[in-house]
């Protein structure tokens, strides 16, 4: 059986006097996934999402959600969406709890006081409600947009590049609590970044656009499965494990720093193989990580436009 | 309809919590219980000095220096400044939120911008009516506790009016009626310009720098303005003294008040037209 749409932009373009910002994108988001939205700055990522959101009217184009035309049905479509627009802005002049009780009653909510708290705990601000935004952090501010997104439980959760300004700790709590969302709560989510590591940890599909184009569209996996990562081995013998890729399949690339550590340009599906063959040769393998060569990818890709 | 309902509240809770929107509650209150605080001082004897002239012609009895005098005196001078403290809440309703960026969350709402920008008109209404509310409060009911009833002298140009106490304070309630429709006229040019624009100070600036231009020109004897002043709204906001006249020019008052709605409709219209196909870049 096919699987549900929560999203189809079919022929979308936004022309702006002399700038196409979104030229004829189209594009399908399944139910229950986490797709990704990759791009470079300016490449269209942001007017796309607006005008998902009715944020922008797009010059040419239909928005469908969950098989509804967005130009018809826009109230009921809201009804069911969930979002954060780049930076999460709040009234300043009042406190976080009674900021996320007006945004729930734009959506036709009365949340009780333990529903209130219930959010704050979910996003990790228990205790702070009754602060002041004024006094929270970027941080903190993301996680308040995250339960003013999540707190009338939509079925689509729009982030625009939610981990923007977040420390690593902040930016792995957030990729765990998008996970608990898409695997406890069934939820659509859809992501925007320019940073792929980041895609390839949690999406399961994704589109790179450029110049308002989509260049690549599909399942995260098997886009990234055949592309070249950068992977670090650590060697018990520098010397001779250079000897012996020099006169392998591998000896197209590799280079070593001073602390005796190899890089190696290898598709992932042959780390284990290359492994298999230092170990053979006498090398002991003490380490082995990668580093997806992002920029490179992306800009292949990207070029092609 | 009931998202109207829904939204006003919420719009009403955010105008209250600002601090600004509190600046124009402490200008009336400052400025009415100094007027009446210099007039308990001082009062008899700027009146005597006033009615000097009339004095050689007429024989005066009873209390002149009373409520309703205090409180014309107040409407004549506050009604100039009111405008300003009007914009200063109104002209940041929308320009307020696209300026702190919960434009977009507010707009990806399952509410119809048509609604939320009639919900942020309500709502500055409102708000605009508790100014004005509070002004009759203090002027007219300060006036009347401080120094009691009597009979309204209003010294017009070519003309001496005097009304009977009883038959005064109908007047006031639609003086105080044309007032709020006065400053609703600016409460919805300042809330057209906000809509214009993503920060806060254009449309209270632009709105007060409107008004002082169009008052300027409404005091010019001049044959071009003279053709303008009929559709300043500034010409038909002071109609409010026409209703101390005897008798009542209807006609007049009528037309004015009718210039004062369409002016209110117009800066609607235009502000729901630029509002509903607004693209939120910001």
């Amino acid at each position: 059986m096919a699987q549900e749409l929560a999203i189809q932009l079919k022929n979308l373009s936004k022309q702006y006097k002399h700038i196409t910002a979104v030229n004829d994108l189209s594009l399908t988001v399944n139910t229950g996934e986490i797709f990704g939205f990759l791009g470079p700055n300016g490449a269209g990522k942001s007017t796309t999402i607006r005008m998902m959101l009715s944020l922008i009217t797009p010059t040419k184009g239909d928005v469908i959600i969950f098989g509804k035309q967005l130009a018809k049905e826009r109230n009921a479509i809201l009804a069911n969406i969930g979002c954060i627009i780049e930076k999460p802005d709040f009234y300043l002049y009042l406190s976080a709890k009674k900021n996320l009780e007006l945004f729930a009653r734009m959506n036709g909510l009365r949340p009780s006081a333990s529903k209130l708290e219930e959010m704050f705990d979910l996003v990790g601000l228990a205790g702070r409600s009754s602060d002041s935004v004024k006094t929270y952090s970027h941080g903190m501010k993301q996680r308040l947009g995250l339960a003013q997104a999540l707190i009338h439980e939509p079925a689509l959760i729009v982030l625009d590049e939610p981990t923007t300004g977040l420390d690593p700790q902040g930016i792995i709590d957030l990729r765990n609590l998008i996970l608990r969302l898409k695997n406890e709560f069934g939820k659509t989510i859809v992501l925007s970044s320019h940073i792929l590591s980041e895609m390839e940890l949690i999406a399961d599909s994704m589109v790179i656009i450029n110049k308002g184009k989509a260049v690549v569209q599909g399942k995260v996996a098997e886009l990234l499965s055949n592309e070249d990562l950068i992977v670090r081995f650590e060697v018990s013998d520098t010397e001779r494990a250079k000897s012996e890729i020099g006169f392998s399949q591998w000896n197209t690339f590799f280079r070593n720093d001073e602390n005796g550590r190899l890089f190696m340009q290898i598709s992932k599906d042959e780390i284990p193989l290359l492994n298999s063959f230092l170990v053979e040769k006498g090398v002991s393998v003490s380490g082995i990580t990668y580093q997806r060569s992002l920029e490179d990818y992306f800009l292949k890709l990207t070029h092609q436009v | 309809m009931k998202a109207l309902f829904q939204m006003t509240p919420i719009e009403l809770i955010k105008i209250t919590t600002k601090p600004r929107s509190y600046i124009g509650f402490l200008a009336i209150t400052v400025i009415v219980l100094l007027i009446e605080f210099a007039f308990y001082i001082d009062g008899k004897t700027y009146l005597q000095f006033i009615m000097q002239t009339l004095e050689q012609s007429f024989t005066i009895q009873g209390n002149i220096l009373n409520g309703n005098l205090i409180c014309f005196i107040i409407l004549q001078m506050l009604i100039v400044q009111m405008p300003l403290m009007v914009a200063l809440v109104t002209g940041d309703l929308i320009s307020g939120e696209a300026a702190g960026g919960t434009i977009r969350l507010l707009l990806t709402k399952p509410v119809s911008r048509a609604n939320i920008l009639m919900a942020k008109y309500l709502a500055g209404s409102i708000y605009t009516f508790l100014l004005i509310l509070w002004l009759g409060v203090l002027a007219l009911g300060g006036g009347y506790l401080v120094f009691g009833h009597g009979d309204l002298m209003v010294l017009k140009s070519e003309e001496l009016v005097i009304l009977r106490d009883g038959d005064i304070l109908w007047r006031f309630l639609g003086a105080f009626v044309i007032a709020f429709l006065s400053l609703n006229v600016i409460a919805t040019f300042s809330l057209m310009l906000s809509c214009f624009t993503d920060n806060s100070i254009g449309p209270i600036i632009t709105s007060m720098s409107v008004i002082i231009l169009f008052t300027i020109i409404g005091t010019i004897d001049i044959p071009f303005f003279d053709q303008l002043k009929p559709f300043l709204f500034t010409t038909h906001m002071i109609i409010w003294r026409n209703l101390f006249d005897n008798p009542l020019p209807k006609s007049q008052i009528i037309t004015s008040i009718t210039v004062l709605v369409g002016h209110i409709i117009l800066f609607l219209s235009i502000a729901f037209y630029h509002f509903t196909r607004k693209d939120i870049q910001n």
